[in-house]
């Protein structure tokens, strides 16, 4: 190979390179282009703790009168029960009743049970008597605004239906006031 | 006459201390979210307060969530015995609350599981019981899915006697987990530009090659040709 032919190829070889070397960039450039947008300003985002608090107060615990198999949707004698929203709640809430038990029998351990769908109830927001039913939570009081700084009483009242042929003694059962801000 | 009318007050207040009671239960925060990488552990912190209530608050614990990983809470379900005037009940439970008011200042030494919060709306601090809920994100979870842990505190106050109906007070908190990459890491995607982007260096390598190609072809015509005329 003669030395001519020595600058021809190593000319080549720098003008494929130098082209390789140009086009990687300009591509470079064209996707980079393509994906990025920047811009001069940033975020500042701050999260405000949340506060809620229920307390049970006026007609704690529920109890009813002695009452006749039969009878229906007889008042609780601690009607109305007050439950009290602390002032320091800071957000929109939904208050919900949940029937974790039916009615028991405790006076004997005899097994004898009616069940829980015979309490209602209702609240000056659901002014219709609700049933309740087993572990569902039925709305009492819904898109209450934020206390914020002022506390909230709220009261429901309570009603019992016995049924006929019930066996006399004593009954209990339990429920859950569930008190979570609204989404 | 007097005495009679002592006895009818003291029934009467004693009617009044046995049938006027407070159950309370507040919460914060209620909603959180975290990120955690596959096999990490999220510690979540959770505040109790007792601030209403004239009596502890008998707290139990649960977590529901879309996922069934690992958890556990500290404190951990138990059962407790308490002499309550004079009757023992025996209760599970992850912690009793008893009611605390707010506090000016926040003490020097805190005891361990409790804390003393801002107040939101006034000046003062709110007595705190902790409680922590542990997440273990599995090895094999998918990345960027976030699932939703709702933890439930339910609060039971002793009454004596215990009354026809046995209301408890419960609040939740929702947390939002989401399963992140072990490492950080950026990569173009350059799939996303069109092909003459994405192959430009070779398209204009093969240009190059073409035209030097032609040029020595080009050459070599040029040089072939004086050649020929020689001969003749």
């Amino acid at each position: 190979m003669d030395a001519e032919s020595l600058i021809t190829y190593a000319l080549i070889f720098l003008v494929l390179a130098g082209a390789w070397f140009v086009s990687s960039q300009v591509r470079e450039s064209i996707i980079t282009g393509m994906q990025t947008f920047q811009t001069a300003s940033t975020n500042a985002s701050v999260t405000v703790n949340e506060f809620i608090s229920v307390t049970l107060k006026e007609g704690y615990p529920i109890n009813f009168p002695n009452l006749n198999p039969g009878t229906t949707n007889q008042p609780a004698s601690t009607n109305p029960s007050n439950l009290t929203i602390g002032a320091e709640t800071n957000v929109c809430y939904n208050i919900t009743i949940n029937a974790t038990s039916n009615f028991v029998r405790t006076d004997q351990a005899t097994g004898d049970f009616f069940l829980i769908g015979n309490m209602s109830f209702n609240s000056t927001n659901i002014t219709t008597l609700t049933p309740l039913q087993l572990n569902v939570e039925k709305i009492a009081y819904e898109w209450q605004p934020c206390p914020c700084g002022t506390q909230h009483d709220r009261n429901i009242s309570y009603y019992v239906s016995v049924p006929a042929g019930q066996i006399a003694g004593t009954y209990q059962a339990n429920i859950t006031i569930k008190v979570m801000k609204c989404t | 006459m007097i005495k009679k009318v002592f006895s009818l007050v003291g029934l009467f207040l004693l009617v009044l201390s046995v049938t006027k009671a407070s159950c309370s239960l507040g919460a914060t925060p209620l909603s959180a979210s975290a990120q955690a990488m596959p096999g990490q552990t999220v510690e979540v912190t959770w505040n109790l307060y007792n601030l209403y209530g004239d009596r502890p608050t008998h707290v139990v614990l649960s977590v529901t969530s879309d996922v069934d990983w690992n958890y556990w809470i500290e404190p951990e379900l138990h059962e407790a015995t308490y002499n309550v005037s004079g009757v023992l009940i025996t209760t599970s439970e992850n912690l009793a609350i008893p009611p605390r008011p707010v506090v000016t200042y926040k003490p020097s030494t805190i005891a361990a599981g409790e804390d003393y919060i801002k107040h939101p709306s006034k000046d003062g601090y709110i007595p705190v019981s902790t409680v922590k809920i542990y997440i273990e994100v599995p090895e094999n979870a998918t990345l960027w899915e976030t699932h939703k842990f709702t933890i439930t505190a339910q609060g039971n106050c002793f009454t004596i006697p215990p009354g026809t109906v046995i209301p408890a007070v419960s609040t939740s908190l929702d947390v939002n987990l989401q399963v992140v990459s072990q490492e950080y890491y950026e990569e173009l995607v350059i799939s996303t530009a069109p092909w003459y982007v994405v192959y430009l260096p070779w398209i204009v390598l093969v240009a190059v090659l073409a035209a030097l190609a032609i040029l020595i072809y080009v050459k070599g015509l040029l040089k072939s040709k004086p050649k020929r005329r020689r001969k003749r």
